[in-house]
């Protein structure tokens, strides 16, 4: 994978990175949002959008599952927040963070896509999962004028080759 | 009049040099050279000139570019000039001016519509030689042969109103809409805004019609819609998708730099309008296709918009007041108007009264034949109400009513209904959210068109004023069915070559269904898919039967609306990137040693490490007997692997795996498979307790979205009240199993503890990362798998490596790992687990928990599967002569009822010779039976023996501790 590689136009620049240490935290009852809500400092968010800062970031992945990001993350503290209402797995070893920034991400977004970037609401605090050049992704906005896309570690390759083709088009 | 004051802009026709202006049409710089002969006819090979001013045009198609760029039957009237554009006719030899194939047309009496049905009778072989000669004799232009230098990309777009068409209708629509708070994307196959408007003298609230577009369209922008130029809507799918295809690049030239040629986009409107506009009918005369016999308002545009004359003298041969404009734009032009040919008996109105004072206006009359003079028309003979006159003309201008396009709201799934006045179908209902509105909903006054796409907008009604110095036409109408035929050729379907008399031919021979009629005589397909010919055939069929169009039927609105590039459909899938392709994450390690790639599924897994001069087979075997004797090292990170946590862990994987887990002491692991809900087998792994309330479950490479499915279906849908979590942890992981009889050795050294025991597992460090071990054999020899986060697994590899390196190992491939499998006689989903086998099949029955309530366990009491008799079962091959055929039949002699197939097969590695497993009928109880494998495909066959499937420490003695 080239990381730190940085592709740049006119209209996006585009950046690729290792995950880091991302979580799953999966609840199977809500007795843990409480005391991870306090833990964490905000609650955990409902579908299509994330919390927090980039410090420490909750992005709802799936109906009972939120993915945390970021370099505050504490996991002893989180895990005795848990007790016996979740889980806590890593999963950022497999993930690569690509980043989109400038007035021509979404457009880098609808090449090969299938999903609306374009469409305002989808702004910060916003997430999507959805595919791009036939490779699952989640999509999250971070600024007005930027978004990280996770994608699988094999993936990554073919995914950054879609988007610097998409941003020469963007 | 356009003053044809543009840049100048050189092109090339059939070698020669011309110069037109920016923003020509081939066509429209052709006329402008006075080059009248532009193509020959699929058929006959007849003269052919430009017919048309749009997508419209049947006759003239040319090949534009070059090499790879070369885009055969584009239509001339359909590519805009650029600096350099080279275009040559087609289906001509030895040149278009005198072209040999034109003895076809003498010859037409011998090959009428669906001659070849007729004459090529007799074996199916025979009918390649006949087709080559009448691929040479007939037909279209010639694909490129070079590949394609340019890119194609595809895109999604979504928006709240998707416009198709930027003339009139469509731009109110979208300003409207726009105005409304819309989000509006706005198409147009033209490469500039207008339609209509670039061809009428009108004005729109005091502004000349290609201002008021112009600014129509600056709105549109302004307020954030989007507009496509050069982008044709050709298809109109399910859920409101519609495809357009956008030109960056004209046919054969250069694209913008990092721009593709074309861009195939994937619109999802929440509401579609279709101001497609309509299409002018052509009248059948004899001799209708000759060079300057060109539709009324082609002529109209060639004059206004392009400002060349189509012609010098010119006769308007017209069913309504449309054609009546083209008589003042020509005149207006400088053309000299000999005639006004109306065929209705007493045409009343403005728009004719006003001509009436200009030009020689003959009503009830009809024209006969065109008369050549050279290639092109030389003059008309016209039927003047019983009396017939000539008119010398090199332009013909005819208007035969018009026909809505329709044709994205059929493929829409909408209605069509009959207009009898217009004789012609317009929208009816829709069974999608799309309205048609302007001349595509059979609208022809300006101001009412105008005012209704504003409202199909949303916007608030208003008014538009229109002036019109012509003033207001009738509305269209349909020319009369052709009476009386003059000899010669009457055409119906200028592209196909068919004529009035073939659809009449083909009615006698019992052609009595349009969708026949289409394919005995080819009419209305190919490029043109019948945009000026289709009503003229049905109007005929119907005349022929005696009743109305609309009995007639009607064939089928297919998309592309018009054709479309190939490479478009593909986007940027080709070559390496045809699919995606999953980079491992040793990725590097691996090519370092020089791995030969093998595809499986996504993924590219090292098949082997071949030394130079080394046979990929040589290495492989090489590696195998490297992992018999000391220590091998093999990458399995493609493995799926999930991570199933909490109170309920167990009890969800008691419901998808079939064997016991609950009892599964922390620390210890266990194979394990999985069953459909039919009972078959569907995948294996191995499940391990890492922790009291954790547990690690691994399953195939190749089933590995399949599983993940199954497990979420599984805790989501049939157990949401389960207290688990379910990690996918396949790319989380990189995995590198190492094995053979210094692999405890080598990981003793490496975490300076003692390994696991076999099926045991635990945690550790390597090369400074965090492992997890796993203690289990694929390969018949003492083996462990150590796990470790994908981005921190190369320090892991490289001290592995190192350390086997010193122990007379390495790496191994797949070819070596699948060797020392069947050697060992395990299973692999794919070959023996193929979706048709059971757990007993498989020799594994003994595994299946007892007492049930696993995924598969009804489904496996049935008893087609619960009798073993009959049923393929595993057992090994040993081969008699030399390799097995993998795949191969096994059968008691060449042809007869295969009893079994090869799944898998391999050289042995502790010896020589070869093995194999196989699927064969009651096999468990045939060991010493003696088939054929068995492959005619391959020409392959080898006597094998049917064994017990393990080959190689069948008790185990070597991996045990």
């Amino acid at each position: 994978m080239p990381k730190g590689r940085a592709t740049v136009t006119d209209a996006v620049t585009i950046t690729l990175a290792p995950a880091g240490p991302v979580h799953a935290l999966e609840l199977w009852d809500g007795a843990a949002l409480a005391p991870l809500s306090a833990l964490l400092g905000f609650a955990l968010p409902p579908a299509g959008r994330t919390a927090g800062t980039a410090a420490l970031r909750a992005i709802r992945a799936e109906p009972a599952v939120w993915l945390l990001d970021g370099p505050a993350l504490d996991l002893a503290a989180i895990t005795a927040a848990l007790g016996d209402n979740g889980a806590l797995t890593p999963v950022g070893g497999g993930l690569v963070r690509i980043g989109l920034a400038g007035p021509g991400w979404r457009a880098a977004l609808m090449a090969d896509g299938l999903f609306d970037a374009e469409d305002p609401a989808f702004g910060p605090g916003s997430t999507a999962a959805t595919l791009i050049a036939h490779v699952g992704v989640r999509l999250i906005v971070t600024a007005a004028d930027a978004c990280e896309v996770l994608v699988a570690a094999s993936y990554a390759p073919h995914l950054h080759h879609a988007l610097e083709r998409s941003a020469k088009m963007a | 009049m356009n003053a044809r004051d543009g840049s100048p802009v050189r092109f090339r026709f059939d070698g020669r040099e011309y110069t037109g202006q920016a923003g020509d049409t081939l066509a429209a710089a052709l006329i402008a050279n006075g080059v009248a002969l532009v193509a020959r006819s699929f058929k006959y090979h007849r003269p052919r000139g430009i017919m048309a001013a749009g997508v419209e045009e049947p006759s003239a198609l040319v090949t534009v570019g070059e090499g790879g760029r070369r885009e055969p039957n584009t239509r001339a009237t359909d590519v805009f000039l650029y600096e350099g554009l080279v275009a040559e006719s087609q289906n001509r030899w030895p040149s278009l001016a005198f072209d040999l194939g034109a003895i076809n047309g003498l010859l037409s009496p011998l090959i009428p519509a669906g001659f070849y049905y007729k004459t090529f009778f007799g074996p199916p072989k025979r009918w390649l030689r006949y087709e080559h000669f009448i691929r040479k004799a007939a037909g279209m232009g010639a694909p490129p042969t070079a590949a394609d230098p340019d890119a194609y990309a595809h895109r999604a777009a979504f928006c709240d109103v998707l416009v198709v068409g930027a003339g009139p209708a469509g731009l109110a629509a979208a300003v409207s809409a726009a105005e409304a708070g819309r989000r509006v994307m706005l198409v147009e196959q033209d490469c500039r805004i207008g339609g209509a408007l670039l061809r009428e003298d009108v004005a729109i609230d005091g502004i000349a019609g290609h201002d008021w577009s112009a600014r129509a369209a600056a709105r549109i922008r302004a307020l954030g819609g989007r507009i496509l130029m050069r982008a044709t809507a050709t298809g109109y799918w399910d859920h409101n998708l519609v495809t357009v295809i956008e030109r960056r690049a004209e046919p054969g030239a250069v694209p913008p730099v990092d721009q593709p040629a074309q861009v195939l986009w994937k619109v999802r409107a929440g509401e579609v309008i279709l101001a497609t506009g309509a299409i002018e009918r052509p009248l059948a005369f004899s001799g209708n296709d000759r060079p300057g016999v060109m539709l009324a308002q082609a002529a109209r545009t060639y004059a206004r918009r392009y400002g060349v004359k189509p012609g010098r003298r010119a006769v308007i041969a017209t069913a309504h007041d449309d054609g009546y404009r083209t008589a003042f734009a020509l005149a207006d032009a400088g053309v000299e108007v000999a005639a006004v040919l109306d065929s209705r008996d007493n045409p009343q109105g403005t728009l004719v009264a006003a001509a009436r004072g200009r030009f020689a206006v003959h009503t009830g009359a009809v024209p006969l034949a065109a008369k050549r003079s050279g290639d092109r028309v030389g003059a008309l003979v016209a039927d003047l109400g019983g009396r017939q006159q000539t008119f010398a003309a090199d332009l013909v201008a005819v208007s035969g009513g018009v026909t809505p396009v329709v044709h994205l709201h059929k493929q829409a799934g909408g209605e069509l209904v009959w207009d009898a006045g217009m004789e012609a179908f317009l929208p009816g209902a829709s069974r999608q959210a799309n309205r048609s509105i302007g001349a595509a909903a059979g609208g022809h006054s300006l101001a009412a068109i105008l005012a209704e796409s504003w409202a199909a907008g949303g916007g608030p009604a208003r008014n538009f004023a229109v002036t019109d110095p012509l003033g207001d036409a009738a509305a269209p109408q349909a020319a009369p069915p052709p009476g009386a035929v003059a000899p010669g050729k009457s055409f119906v379907d200028f592209q196909n070559d068919v004529t009035l008399a073939d659809v009449d031919l083909a009615w006698r021979e019992g052609y009595r269904s349009v969708e026949h009629l289409k394919r005995y005589t080819t009419l209305g397909m190919a490029t043109d898919q019948g945009k000026t010919s289709n009503m003229a055939a049905l109007s005929r069929l119907a005349q022929a039967q005696g009743v109305e169009i609309p009995a007639a039927g009607l064939t089928t609105f297919r998309p592309p609306y018009t054709p479309a590039t190939l490479g478009a459909f593909a986007g940027g899938a080709v070559g390496d990137h045809a699919a995606p392709i999953r980079r491992l994450p040793l990725y590097d390690k691996h090519e370092a040693l020089g791995a030969v790639w093998q595809p499986v599924g996504y993924w590219r897994r090292p098949r082997g490490y071949p030394r130079p001069g080394e046979a990929l087979g040589e290495a492989s075997l090489r590696e195998a007997r490297m992992v018999r004797s000391a220590v091998g090292l093999v990458d399995v990170s493609t493995l799926a692997t999930f991570a199933v946590s909490g109170p309920d862990a167990a009890l969800l994987l008691e419901l998808v795996c079939a064997t016991g887990v609950a009892k599964l002491a922390e620390g210890r692991g266990r194979y394990t498979f999985m069953l459909r809900e039919d009972g078959f087998v569907m995948d294996d792994g191995t499940v391990w307790r890492t922790a009291p309330a954790r547990y690690l479950l691994t399953s195939s490479t190749g089933g590995s979205d399949r599983m993940a499915q199954r497990l979420s279906y599984v805790r989501n849908v049939l157990r949401p009240d389960l207290r688990v979590s379910v990690a996918n942890l396949q790319e989380h992981f990189a995995a590198i199993a190492v094995a053979g009889p210094r692999a405890a050795d080598l990981l003793a050294e490496l975490t300076g503890a003692p390994p696991p025991r076999h099926m045991s597992c635990d945690s550790g460090a390597i090369g400074g990362t965090a492992v997890t071990i796993l203690a289990a054999s694929y390969s018949g020899e003492r083996a462990f798998e150590v796990y470790a986060p994908a981005d921190a697994i190369g320090p892991v590899w490289d001290a592995l490596f190192a350390g086997a390196s010193a122990r007379d190992g390495g790496a191994y491939g797949l070819d070596a790992m699948d060797a020392l499998r069947v050697e060992k006689g395990h299973v692999v989903v794919g070959a023996e687990v193929d979706g048709r086998s059971t757990p007993a099949d498989l020799a594994l029955a003994g595994m299946v928990r007892k007492a049930g309530g696993f995924t598969g366990w009804q489904g496996l009491t049935r008893p087609a599967l619960a009798d073993p008799s009959g049923r393929r079962q595993l057992v090994g091959l040993e081969s008699l002569d030399g390799p097995i055929p993998e795949g191969g039949m096994l059968v008691p002699a060449p042809g007869q009822e295969p009893q079994g197939h090869v799944t898998t097969a391999a050289p042995r590695v502790a010896q020589a010779g070869w093995i194999g497993l196989a699927l064969v009928v009651d096999g468990a109880s045939r060991h010493g039976d003696e088939l054929l494998a068995w492959s005619p495909t391959r020409r392959q066959q080898t006597r094998v023996r049917l064994s017990a499937s393990h080959f190689y420490d069948a008790e185990g003695a070597r991996y045990r501790d």
